[in-house]
């Protein structure tokens, strides 16, 4: 090969090398680091996390809702616990579902000390446990309960979620590449955005928090629920002629048909892997059904044979080496339309109920009874 | 990939790591591999129409450099002339042609029709194949002399910061700079990350929030009555100068940093007095490229009258057209077409006792306003939707008016605001930012602060993810 041929891969002197390397250090890198400071220190301060927390506008898109609860998962995450933590972990029947409260009163009656979470998100399905992992498999955690909708377990993606619940590692260990709608790419680079900026996680929070600090617009958030508590009492019997049928394109619909298919999908991939990781941080896992009413059936169950789906959930459990708590345990519960204030989530009356019976089994567990569950 | 996802970041990170430990030559080969990779993230085998396009005009640059018998240069011309509107009409205008042919033979009463096919656009290739004819145009015409080295027209066909939306750089421009060793001056830096940040403020914080308003009332124009549809229409006009202006920003920016100057696109089009003026302020680099190889090709203004006017509806059907396959995209380039015929001939033409003298700022709202009314033929989907919407803009009609008006209340006029703002503060930075550079003025701790701000302040109300409008050309 000829000398000028050569000379092409020849690389820079020194002294030019340093200067490339200091302008684009000063001039680039250094303007970066102090933006990620500003956004990953000063926003993610405790102060502005606590108020953004506690103070939401009067009403805000759901995008921000769902922020709102990582942001208060995040929070939560970080408290220690000395006697432990029980985490109620699931979608926003769990949200709306248990009142921890309650749970921690059924503990301490017990006599144990535990303290119990919820960190129930919108729209949280089984493929996302594992990308949770940062926020759920902390050393004080003691017990994590993750309770699944029928529509859990599907194939498919939160849209919304993604952006706000991810884990650029997890997700790869998870090789689910061909489920992601558009560029992979781009969608990964997305996630990993969200990932690393505090400020991209938590866009939409941030700007209705200072939006409604300058409007005067905010107000005082006394409890997590997405409903009020003196909402009337939902009809004993739902008359489904006036449910409207969810079609075959949203989201909980198409989850539940992966179901149907009865394929292995994400859901039972992340479940298992989730698993895997609990049982490395010691961490016991609890897999039990999220009440749901009769008339899902007509909403957005239908063609659903549930007894199956939850044999093979509580096959991947057991298999696994978690506890999985048959739907047996809500039976009864889940035959009362008047527990249910729409197709997933309990009345407020209802949840002090179901709290109570989760609790109980969750003090059976804790206590170590011989029969498990 | 957009100059707007977290993957081009990423991608910038490897190009800068190179860009500093490279140099001359295998710097060139190291841009022209980076720019073929970063094009492939869309859809990898339209690598190939670039290649074909960068091959097929090196190689007619260099026999246009030997060959002087006229008529084998004019074929070589016609080679490059072919191969590039060739592949322009394949892939951009073939479904276009085949539905107007077809609507045509059942106007006719023809019982058959072509199939359309579907092809995906190949992102930029308008950019692209006008730019490499710029050059064979040139040489052709003895105003550039041919490139020696394959390398650095590949590099210069290939460039990213350029490559999907232009500026549409002349060869003679940039060919002289690649040989100059010099990215990431301390200068050049800084003014280039000055410009790439106006550009990302004018791009996902004014661009993509006003988008939000046009797409709702663009999307139901029945649900709207006709002043929203004026507000949206004017939100339009902000969004896609604040989107096209802010995407070359920030290719001129990249460029910048990394030593190369590319031309300016916009210079503050919506104060222009007339139209022709809008058009030596808007997407320049387009207006003088039709004016340069088309316009005069045609003979220009040195023609008779019948024959001029002619010469100017051509090139402004064809600069509709180049902005997409569609009847309104013609209209819309007819439109600017007609009022550009009307001032020549007028200025031309008319008397001087007869001219007004109008002042200059009567002359700006008059421009401007012709200037949004065209919009809605660009923004529409079709000929038949703009009629629909500048009816309901120009007639009015008392009980719908005013539907859904309140829309546009609040937060919309602070986004126009912000317009009027980033529009005066880029007058003084964006494309005369050798002159006038803020960041150069502020001293290294302040001017470190200052940038980590913006980066916040631009993440944080960047609006909802829009893909750059001029991406569909």
């Amino acid at each position: 090969m000829s000398d000028s041929a050569l000379s092409i891969f020849q690389t820079i002197s020194q002294k030019k090398l340093y200067f490339r390397i200091k302008t684009l250090l000063l001039e680039v890198i250094v303007p970066c680091m102090v933006f990620l400071f500003i956004s990953n220190i000063v926003f993610a301060s405790d102060y502005l996390t606590e108020k953004m927390i506690s103070h939401r506008k009067q009403k805000v898109d759901s995008n921000t809702i769902v922020q709102w609860q990582m942001m208060r998962i995040e929070k939560m995450a970080t408290e220690k616990s000395q006697y432990g933590k029980v985490i109620f972990v699931g979608s926003s029947s769990v949200v709306n579902g248990i009142d921890v409260n309650i749970v921690d009163a059924v503990l301490r009656s017990s006599g144990l000390n535990e303290m119990s979470y919820n960190y129930g998100a919108t729209g949280l399905s089984a493929y996302e446990l594992p990308l949770l992992k940062r926020y759920l498999l902390r050393p004080d955690v003691r017990l994590i309960v993750f309770l699944y909708n029928t529509f859990s377990f599907g194939d498919h993606f939160h849209e919304q979620a993604y952006l706000t619940r991810w884990d650029t590692f997890e997700f790869i260990k998870l090789g689910f590449y061909n489920h992601l709608d558009g560029n992979l790419l781009t969608q990964v680079s997305n996630g990993m955005g969200s990932e690393l900026l505090h400020i991209v996680r938590y866009k939409a929070l941030i700007r209705q928090y200072f939006r409604g600090a300058i409007d005067g617009d905010l107000k005082l958030i006394t409890s997590y629920y997405d409903y009020p508590a003196d909402e009337p009492l939902p009809p004993e019997n739902r008359d489904i002629k006036l449910l409207r049928k969810r079609p075959d394109r949203e989201f909980v619909r198409l989850m539940v048909k992966d179901s149907i298919a009865g394929k292995d999908t994400i859901g039972h991939a992340g479940m298992l892997r989730f698993i895997q990781l609990a049982k490395q941080k010691n961490i016991r896992v609890i897999v039990a059904p999220a009440p749901e009413p009769k008339y899902a059936d007509y909403v957005f169950r239908e063609g659903l044979n549930i007894d199956r789906y939850d044999n093979k959930i509580k096959e991947l459990v057991l298999s696994a080496g978690a506890e999985y708590l048959p739907r047996s345990y809500i039976r009864e519960f889940e035959s009362k339309d008047v527990h249910f204030r729409d197709i997933i989530h309990l009345h407020s009356t209802a949840r002090k109920i179901y709290s109570k019976i989760i609790a109980k089994r969750v003090v059976k567990y804790l206590a170590g009874s011989n029969n498990g569950v | 990939m957009a100059f707007n996802s977290p993957l081009f970041f990423i991608y910038l990170v490897f190009f800068f790591a190179g860009t500093i430990l490279f140099r001359k030559r295998a710097l060139i080969m190291f841009y022209t591999l980076m720019s073929y990779l970063f094009y492939s993230a869309a859809y990898p085998p339209y690598v190939l129409l670039l290649f074909a396009s960068t091959t097929v005009d090196y190689t007619v640059g260099r026999r246009l450099a030997v060959v002087t018998d006229p008529r084998w240069r004019k074929i070589y011309l016609l080679v490059s002339l072919s191969v590039n509107l060739g592949l322009l009409a394949s892939f951009k205008y073939i479904g276009f042609f085949a539905e107007i042919t077809n609507r045509f033979l059942a106007l006719s009463g023809f019982d058959w029709a072509f199939a359309i096919p579907a092809i995906t656009l190949p992102i930029g290739i308008s950019f692209y194949t006008f730019q490499t004819l710029s050059y064979t145009i040139d040489v052709y015409r003895g105003k550039c002399p041919p490139c020696k080295s394959y390398l650095d027209f590949a590099c210069y066909v290939a460039f990213f910061p350029q490559l999907i939306a232009g500026p549409i750089v002349r060869a003679s421009e940039f060919l002289p700079q690649i040989n100059t060793d010099r990215p990431f001056t301390t200068k050049n830096t800084i003014k280039g990350i000055e410009l790439v940040v106006i550009g990302y403020f004018k791009k996902l914080v004014v661009a993509d929030n006003c988008a939000y308003f046009v797409n709702i009332v663009y999307a139901s124009p029945s649900g709207h009555g006709g002043a929203a549809l004026w507000m949206a229409t004017l939100f339009f006009g902000v969004q896609i100068y604040a989107d096209f202006s802010g995407y070359s920003d920030v290719a001129r920016g990249l460029g910048k940093i990394l030593g190369f100057d590319l031309p300016v696109n916009f210079k503050w089009p919506y104060l222009s007095q007339s139209m022709k003026e809008f058009w030596r302020r808007w997407h320049m680099t387009l207006s003088f490229w039709l004016r340069d190889y088309l316009y005069i090709s045609l003979g220009g203004n040195r023609v008779g009258r019948a024959r001029y006017s002619i010469n100017i509806v051509i090139t402004w059907f064809l600069g509709g057209l180049w902005h997409g396959a569609a009847l309104h995209f013609i209209a819309w380039g007819l439109y600017h077409g007609m009022f550009v015929t009307c001032e020549n001939l007028i200025s031309k033409y008319l008397p001087s006792r007869f001219k007004i003298k109008t002042p200059s700022v009567i002359k700006i709202v008059v421009t401007y306003l012709i200037v949004q009314v065209g919009w809605v033929l660009f923004r529409s989907d079709s000929l038949s939707q703009s009629y629909y919407i500048l009816k309901k803009m120009f007639f009015y009609d008392p009980q719908s008016y005013f539907t859904k008006i309140e829309r546009f209340a609040g937060e919309p006029i602070y986004l126009f605001a912000l317009l009027i703002v980033t529009h005066i503060f880029t007058y003084y930075m964006s494309y005369d930012v050798d002159k006038r550079s803020l960041l150069l003025k502020m001293p290294y701790p302040l001017r470190v602060v200052a940038l980590g701000v913006a980066f916040t302040i631009i993440i944080l109300f960047a609006g909802k993810e829009q893909q750059f409008i001029y991406f569909a050309f």
